[in-house]
């Protein structure tokens, strides 16, 4: 039976600094392995759809507009996305991966998590195509 | 108002009994549950436990996603231990659809759910410190914990769901570096983890919130089944890394780790010793990682069939059952979680103990709630008698953040 | 004890309540009872011999052209898991509680007679334990008839 069997471990600690992160003031590098936004590699892809398929949050979808051309946009819903990289996996192209550098990803409208991917004339498409069938 | 008023005191008058009705909003615990305890005095007679609270419909929304999906959906049961769902549930399938997974992907497997027991129980160790009163604990162990996430982090790439495991395998391998971090955190988390055994086995006044408190013999524990630490503690011999060695435990055995109190004190020990029992699997591991591909090929379809799985998630026995029709989708998924087995064990202990004693009975079970609550749960009350769709939901959704941001 | 003589015993043990046994994988043997009647006695029986405890309830419904509706019993001792499996029609189904010999079976009865609406007898508190109190009456949500794009994705 003793007393106080925490006082050594608190004296210590006033001669140190504390070990919480100065995070936004501070940015420490994240790990290698780290999953961030997805990438898409345009150039290998076969618009298999796989990806779409085995994404447990729906955040993909393939859209083609031209098998034979090649001619695919991929829209990524940042937004749903739980960063499992299933996708990453499922690919049998190797046409995906997770960056470690874009993970801060908070923003306070609904823009910057509705992304395509692909050439820009297909995505021009496919924006003229939506808003005509929003309105 | 002033009639119901009266009546109650008078009822009160006359027995002297009390019901203390607890959450749900819990002050201790940060999840969603209800107690009632009837109280004659201090001393607690009666316990009602209502759950559900957090009940999320995973058992049935895994018959709507693919065998890769529901792998996901899985493994948010529990945010504190969402591998070993994952790994109950790979390891399930993968019997089902008759692939043998490489053996370094199992070792892998196994080594993160070990370095998961780690934070698992470390996070308990807070938790329960917390409880008694003894907060300089909880901080300490917590600061010490970030050492496991951290190698977690950079294993994996994430602190919690790392999403480890793939069907047929894993995600991620080991190279040295990684395999020099763990072992170092290992080592510094071991010591600490010494400090820690003896604060909580000679602190005196601690032992004065532990020792003797909730006491569950082993018969109590083998007829209310207990199931995990909070069985072992009692001295019932149930591990089912022991007794049905599943993943990569066949090569690298599990002790068991036991205790005979079966008090609050007892639970704190036997986790703690699995700590230790945890850092040694985890060299050994890394010692003897065997070589070979980390994946394997799998089918999109799998072959009806059924299977049972039981593993030892950090706070007892997981068990799944899976069904498959043949189709790219689970049939059926039941899960039963360790919390449930305990939860009826604690509501029958906490009868007789003072009313300030129950929160530190109900942590030493290390209760989860959210993976207490799986199942369905839909937007649906008499007064509205229509179900809700999904479009319905999302766009009251819609219709009430636009009438609050006018 | 070792897995042989597990298997024996229980063998032994349910023979005359079952209609077959099947062994699907080596730690499993499937025990297809004959009447749901025999659960208490069953289970008893086990109990009495020591082969494990009751680890979960699975309620499976087999489809939705199907009018029965199956139940699960997993006992697990060691690394052998016993499964009683009841048939049930699915008019009006009902069973035994198991209460009386196993009080932890509580929680798992009353999930089981609130998600497929299986109307377990003798249940010392039959009220909802995961669904809200004011669920509608004889919609089960484990049901495969329960759907509704309610809960699409
Ligand atoms: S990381 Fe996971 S959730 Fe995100 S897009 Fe890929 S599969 Fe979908
Ligand atoms: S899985 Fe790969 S190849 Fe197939 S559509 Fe997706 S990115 Fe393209």
């Amino acid at each position: 039976m003793k007393f106080g069997t925490m006082i050594s471990d608190i004296t210590a600690s006033l001669f140190k600094r504390p070990v919480t992160e100065k995070y936004p003031l501070v940015r420490y590098p994240v790990p290698e392995r780290l999953r961030g936004h997805l990438r898409w590699d345009p150039e290998k892809c076969t618009g298999c759809g796989l990806c779409a398929m085995d994404c447990p949050a729906n955040a993909i979808e393939m859209i083609v507009i031209d098998k034979k051309a090649k001619r695919f946009v991929m829209r990524y819903h940042v937004d749903r996305c739980t960063f499992c990289a299933q996708c990453v996996f499922s690919c049998r192209q190797g046409c995906l991966e997770m960056s470690n550098d874009t993970w801060e990803l908070a923003a306070l409208n609904k823009e910057p998590f509705n992304v395509f991917f692909g050439e820009k004339d297909d995505i021009e498409c496919i924006l003229a195509g939506s808003t005509a069938q929003d309105t | 108002m002033t009639n119901r008023k009266s009546e109650n005191m008078q009822a009160n008058g006359k027995s002297e009994r009390f019901i203390v009705p607890i959450g749900p909003q819990h002050p201790a615990l940060k999840e969603p549950e209800h107690f009632r305890f009837t109280v004659e005095g201090e001393i607690v007679t009666n316990a009602y436990v209502r759950l559900g609270y957090a009940h999320r419909g995973i058992e049935k929304a895994t018959e709507q996603r693919n065998w890769v999906q529901t792998n996901y959906l899985l493994e948010r049961i529990c945010g504190i231990c969402s591998h070993i769902h994952s790994t109950a549930y790979c390891l399930g399938v993968e019997k089902l659809a008759g692939v043998q997974v490489p053996p370094r992907a199992l070792a892998i497997r196994t080594l993160v759910a070990e370095l998961e027991r780690i934070h698992s129980h470390m996070l308990w160790l807070g938790v329960a410190a917390h409880e008694a009163g003894f907060d300089t604990l909880f901080m300490y162990s917590w600061r010490d914990r970030e050492t496991v996430m951290d190698i977690l982090e950079q294993l994996t790439g994430n602190r919690v769901n790392y999403s480890a495991n793939l069907l047929g395998g894993v995600k991620y391998d080991i190279d040295q570096e990684i395999a020099d971090s763990i072992l170092e955190g290992i080592d510094f988390l071991e010591e600490r983890t010494r400090h820690y055994l003896e604060i909580v086995t000679t602190d005196a006044l601690f032992l004065q919130r532990t020792r003797g408190v909730g006491v569950m013999t082993k018969t109590q524990a083998e007829v209310m089944r207990a199931v995990g630490p909070t069985a072992r503690a009692s001295g019932v011999t149930r591990d089912i890394r022991v007794e049905a060695p599943y993943a990569a435990y066949p090569q690298f055995p599990a002790r068991i780790t036991l205790a005979t109190n079966g008090d609050v004190e007892a639970r704190f020990v036997v986790r703690i010793e699995e700590l230790f029992e945890s850092h040694r699997l985890i060299r050994e591991i890394l010692a003897n990682l065997p070589e070979s591909d980390l994946r394997a090929r799998f089918p999109r379809r799998i072959k009806p069939g059924e299977t049972i799985i039981r593993v030892e998630a950090p706070r007892g026995e997981l068990f799944y059952f899976i069904k498959s029709n043949g189709s790219d989708k689970p049939e059926r998924v039941k899960v039963r979680t360790p919390t449930i087995c305990n939860m009826s064990s604690v509501v029958k202990l906490a009868v007789g103990h003072q009313l300030a004693d129950i929160p530190l009975i109900l942590a030493g079970i290390d209760p989860c709630f959210s993976c207490n609550d799986r199942g369905v749960i839909i937007t649906r009350r008499q007064n509205k008698p229509d179900l809700w769709t999904w479009e319905q939901l999302r766009q009251y959704g819609i219709g009430y953040y636009d009438g609050n941001n006018k | 004890m070792d897995m042989d003589t597990i298997f024996q015993t229980a063998q032994l043990l349910v023979e005359d309540m079952a209609e077959k046994i099947e062994k699907p994988d080596p730690d499993r043997m499937d025990v297809y009872m004959k009447n749901p009647q025999d659960l208490v006695s069953a289970a008893a029986g086990l109990r009495v011999k020591r082969l494990g405890y009751l680890a979960a309830i699975t309620g499976l419904d087999p489809g939705v052209d199907m009018d029965v509706l199956e139940v699960l019993y997993h006992f697990c001792t060691a690394s052998v898991t016993i499964t009683l499996r009841f048939q049930l029609p699915k008019k009006s189904p009902s069973i035994p509680s198991l209460c009386e010999i196993i009080p932890g079976a509580e929680p798992f009865e009353r999930e089981l007679s609130e998600m497929f609406g299986i109307k377990v007898i003798g249940l010392p508190n039959p009220e909802h334990l995961y669904l809200p109190d004011d669920w509608i009456e004889g919609d089960y949500p484990l049901r495969k008839d329960f759907n509704r794009g309610t809960i699409s994705v």
